[in-house]
Formats: structure tokens, sequence, C-alpha cells
């Protein structure tokens, strides 16, 4: 339970003048939800992007079972075990939700692509993808444009898809960012059932779902880890609740 | 069967049809139009690949047409001057053979396509249409002052090249074998597009964030998409100079890439029949209207305007009564 996969080391990442990322260390277990709280603007999501490596950290560095990304383009870090989900959803808005699982299958196997056989029947894809759509709850609207689909589902599907990539690690942006009651309380119990296969660092704004999932709190406020520990010390501390949870939570 | 199918075979069939008849009648010059159809078809077909499903708006894909023009050209004037080339230590012959002509200008194409997409692949939008423009005009200057070649004046080559079993010389026979390309090349567009490789390039396309968060490198999928999209039309070049026997540095010019271009956005972008609508529509309009007026890119102007304002789907768009890319 106690090994970690993801260790983050002194990250640092500059926007100009903005330290967006300052000094920022932490660690993901196995079995375990790190979550990531903060206040708009802290540099959640630069961290998630260094991370997935989309974009490059001034200073520090990052393990994945305690070999350096450094350099591993940001493809490259998904066929090391690293996927994630985006705060705003990024789906191929005229492909299907089964054709966006096709293409999340397809990064998965990392094998190279094949030119002359179709996707729609080849069972490698379309027996995994039914799966998944089946597991999310998917399947009925799982042959309309994903730009067409709600928001909601459009939210299961970025969970599906990163899934689907059979991840060692789980970065996940707000993935309950504009989900409603209902659909926050499913994901919540999905993300609990998901990390016993998967450690999750997650970054979320929704302080009841955090605090039913978390085992390990960071709370990040301009560029800083302020604090971090278990729910209960993260609740109890000054610091936070002057620095965060004392405000509205924007 | 849809809308789009229907049109699809009505087209095709009909201008087979119209070559057969000409055939009968014998009137060679419609078949030898109808040739250059089929040619600038295949041309528009590999412009489709990287147009219209990869979404790179390439503005010089001469330079691949011509580069197949020229690999036809050198390799035949060396078989028929009997001087073999010398490169380095090296001599060849030249080659007077179609297959072994149309795999040299594929492999040509496609090695200028690899090195022109590693270098403007990286930029995108207007960046990308300029720097694919300013390669391509290079590769014009370049020939331009190639004496070796012929320069401005190009190469003259005296008879068609071979083909086994054809006279390729008798317009109907040049004619079947071209339009067998084109459906080879339709066919393997169509797999393509349905491959994991073509629902990745579209992806690519539509989202190019989430296809690297999938672990897939958009990247080197524009660049296969690239390579091969200029080695389709490299081959084009090549029948384009043996329609004609003669290459010359036009085939090279802007114009020629902008014209292609047309094709595609005429008859439909990422439509596997776009390009043979485009190029049949502006053929005969280039006949046709050419013949009556002198003003008749002022009427093709007049249409592409009507085209990209209101009927972006093109001429096959406006058939199926819906449009690609939202
Ligand atoms: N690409 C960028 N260029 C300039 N500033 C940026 C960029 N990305 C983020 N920022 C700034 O960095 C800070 C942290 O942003 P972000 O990581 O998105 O915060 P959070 O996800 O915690 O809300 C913000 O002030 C934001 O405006
Ligand atoms: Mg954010």
């Amino acid at each position: 339970m106690d090994k970690a996969i993801l260790e983050v080391h002194n990250l640092s990442r500059s926007f100009g003048a903005l330290r967006a990322c300052d000094e920022v260390s932490l660690t993901l277990k196995a079995g375990e939800i790190h979550a990531l709280i903060g206040p708009n603007g802290a540099g959640k999501s630069t961290l998630i992007k260094m991370l997935a490596g989309e974009i490059e950290p001034d200073s520090g560095d990052i393990l994945l079972d305690g070999k350096s990304l450094r350099g591993v383009p940001a493809h490259k870090r998904v066929h090391q075990g690293l996927a994630r989900t985006f705060q705003v959803s990024s789906i191929i808005p005229e492909y299907s939700a089964r054709q966006n699982l096709f293409l999340a299958l397809m990064g998965a196997s990392g094998s190279p692509l094949g030119f002359f056989t179709r996707t729609s029947t080849d069972t490698a894809l379309t027996k995994p993808a039914a799966a998944l759509l089946d597991e999310f709850d998917l399947s009925m609207r799982a042959d309309i444009p994903a730009a067409n689909i709600s928001h909601g589902e459009r939210r299961q599907l970025e969970v599906a898809l990163a899934v689907a990539l059979q991840p060692r690690v789980l970065l996940m942006d707000e993935p309950m960012a504009g989900m409603g009651t209902d659909g926050t309380a499913a994901l919540t119990s999905r993300l609990q059932e998901l990390k016993q296969r998967v450690p999750i660092l997650l970054v979320e704004h929704d302080m009841e779902a955090v605090f039913a999932l978390a085992d390990t709190l960071s709370v990040l406020v301009y560029g800083q880890i302020i604090a971090s520990g278990t729910a209960a010390e993260i609740r109890s501390s000054r610091a936070v609740r002057d620095a965060y949870l004392g405000h509205g939570k924007s | 069967m849809r809308r789009e199918t229907l049109f699809n075979f009505t087209l095709a069939g009909g201008l087979l049809g119209l070559a057969i008849v000409a055939w009968f009648v014998d009137e060679p010059f419609v078949i030898t139009l109808l040739t250059k159809v089929f040619i600038f078809a295949i041309a528009g077909t590999g412009l489709n690949l990287a147009l219209g499903n990869g979404g790179l708006v390439s503005l010089g894909h001469a330079a691949f047409f011509g580069i197949g023009g020229y690999a036809m050209a050198i390799l035949a004037s060396h078989a028929q001057s009997f001087e073999p080339m010398v490169i380095g230590p090296l001599t060849f012959d030249g080659t007077k053979s179609m297959p072994v002509i149309w795999l040299v200008a594929i492999l040509a194409s496609a090695f200028a396509a690899l090195l022109i997409g590693l270098l403007s692949l990286r930029t995108s939008g207007v960046y990308f249409i300029m720097i694919t423009l300013a390669f391509a005009q290079m590769i014009y200057y370049f020939a331009i002052s190639w004496p070796a070649y012929g320069g401005e004046d190009g190469i003259s080559i005296y008879v068609r090249n071979n083909f086994p079993g054809l006279n390729t010389l008798d317009p109907i026979q040049f004619f079947g074998l071209i339009a067998l390309l084109l459906v080879i090349v339709l066919w393997l567009s169509s797999t393509l597009v349905r491959s994991r490789f073509g629902v990745a390039l579209d992806a690519t396309r539509q989202n190019a964030q989430r296809v690297t968060s999938v672990g897939l490198s958009p990247f080197t999928i524009r660049l296969i998409a690239f390579v091969i999209s200029g080695a389709i039309t490299g081959l084009a070049g090549a029948l384009y100079a043996d329609l004609n026997r003669f290459v010359s540095p036009s085939m090279l010019s802007w114009q020629v890439s902008g014209e292609i271009m047309v094709f595609v956005i005429l008859g439909g972008v990422a439509r596997l029949f776009g390009p043979l609508a485009g190029a049949a529509l502006f053929i005969g309009m280039e006949h046709y209207l050419g013949g009556i007026s002198e003003f008749w890119q002022f009427w093709l102007g007049l249409l592409l305007l009507i085209v990209v304002l209101w009927g972006r789907g093109g001429l096959l768009g406006v058939v199926a009564g819906e449009r690609r890319h939202g």
C-alpha cells in the first residue's frame, strides 16, 4: 500500500513573472487517491500538464516507478502508464463515443497503426469498446457524435477514455466540474472503485467528493503546497482554513 | 443506397461511358480530355488525404506533381537518348517502362514529402500554407535553373512510355490504364480512411490534444499522411507528363497547387469522389466555357466563391445534403 508510484520533486514553472508552480513536491502511492485542492489559479492544472508532459517544467523532476520522465514526450508517457482527464472535456467531436474509445484503445495498444483493416469490424477494438460503454453507462448514446451528447455524458466519456488506456497512474483535472449532484455522486462511487485498480491524483473543487474520496490531501495556493496530510489533518489545519477553506470555493 | 453513393456511381459510370462513346465515334480528343480529368482526380485524391482528412492545407502539392513529372521525363529522356545518367560512381540507363517510372515517381515524391513534412508540419494554419508554398517555389526555381534537364524549356519525350501488353499511344488504351490506376488509388484512399491510421488522422484534424493524450503522436500521424498524400500526387504527375509527353517547370508552379486544391474544394473536401467530381467540373468548364468566353476563370472563381461561402461540402456536399467537418 505504501510504495510511491509517482513522485514529484520540487517542480516549478513560471509564466513570465507569474510562478504558477513553485517547488511543488508530492507522492502518489498504490491504492490511494491523492487529492489536490486549491483556489482557482493556484496552479493545479499547470501541475497536471507538467506531469502529462504537455508543458515543460522550469526545474524539478517527476519520477514514475523511480524513473525520471524528463524529456519523455506526452504521448510516450501514456505508454509508460500515465493517463489524464481534462478539466474541459477534450473529445473528438465528430466521432461517436464508441469511435472515441476506438481511438483510445488504438493508443493503448502501443502498436503501430494499421493501414488496411477496418476499425468498425476490428474485434480488438469493438469488444473492449462495448465493454467500456457498458461500464460507463454510455451504451444508449454510443453512436451519435460526441459533440451532441450531454455534458454529463461527455464527462463520463472523458473518464472512460482514460480508463481505456489501462493506466498505472490516473491524473484527473476536476472530473466533477459541472456534473450536478447526481452525476457527482455517481462519479464519486466510480472513483472509489477505480482506485483499487489505479491510484489517482485528483484535482477537485467539490469538497464533499474530495473528503469522501481522498486518502491524502495537498493544498496548493499561489503555486505552493501549503499543507499536506490526511483528510482529518487538513480539515483541522488552521493554515488551510485561513488560506482556502474559509473563503468561497469559486 | 445513399444519395452520395448513387451520385458517385453515376459520375464514374458517366465518365467511363462518355469515353467509350467517344471511342466508338472516334473522338480521341474527348478521350484525352477524360484522361486528364482522371489524372487530376488522382492528384486531388492525394491532396484530399492531407487536406480533407488531415486538415493540412498544403499549397505546395505542385512540388510532388512536378517531381513525379520530372521523374518520368528524366528516366525517359535518358532512355530515348541512350545516354546513361551518372550519379557519382554509379550509372543508370533510363527506362521507358511505366511501372518502373511510376515506382520511381512515387518514391521520389514521397521522399520530398518526407523532407518538406518534417520541416513544415511543426507549423500550422497560415504558416503551414506559406511554408509548403515556399518549398514548392524553391523546387520550381531550381527546375528553371537546371540546364541538364531543359531548364525553363522543359523536356519532350517523343514516344509515350510502355506498359506490358498495351499500346499506350492508343488514347482509349492509355485511358483504360489511367482509369484502373484511379480505381486503385480510390480503393487505397477509402481503405486508409477507414483504417486505424485513418481514424487517428481524422481525429488529429479534430483535436490533436486528445490524440496525444491517448498515446499517439499527432506529428507522426500527420507526417505519414503527408508522405502518402505527396506520393499519390507524385504518381499523378508522372501520368500527366506521360499524357503530354512533355514536362516543364510549369508543372511545379503554384498555380498547379491551386488547381489541385480547387478540384478538392469544388468536389467536396474529405469526400472520396470529391476530387473526381471537382476535376471533371473544372476541366469541363475550362473546355466548354473556355470556348465561349475568354473569362471562363471568372465564372470558375464565382463558382468557387459560392461553394466556399454557401456549400462548404462542395458538389458532393450538395448532393449528399450534408456537410462534413461540422
Ligand atoms: N499558458 C499560460 N500562459 C500564461 N499564464 C498561464 C498559462 N497557463 C496558466 N497560466 C496562469 O497560471 C496560473 C495557474 O493556472 P492553472 O494551473 O490553470 O490554475 P488552476 O488549475 O489551479 O485553476 C493562473 O494564474 C493562470 O492564469
Ligand atoms: Mg484548473
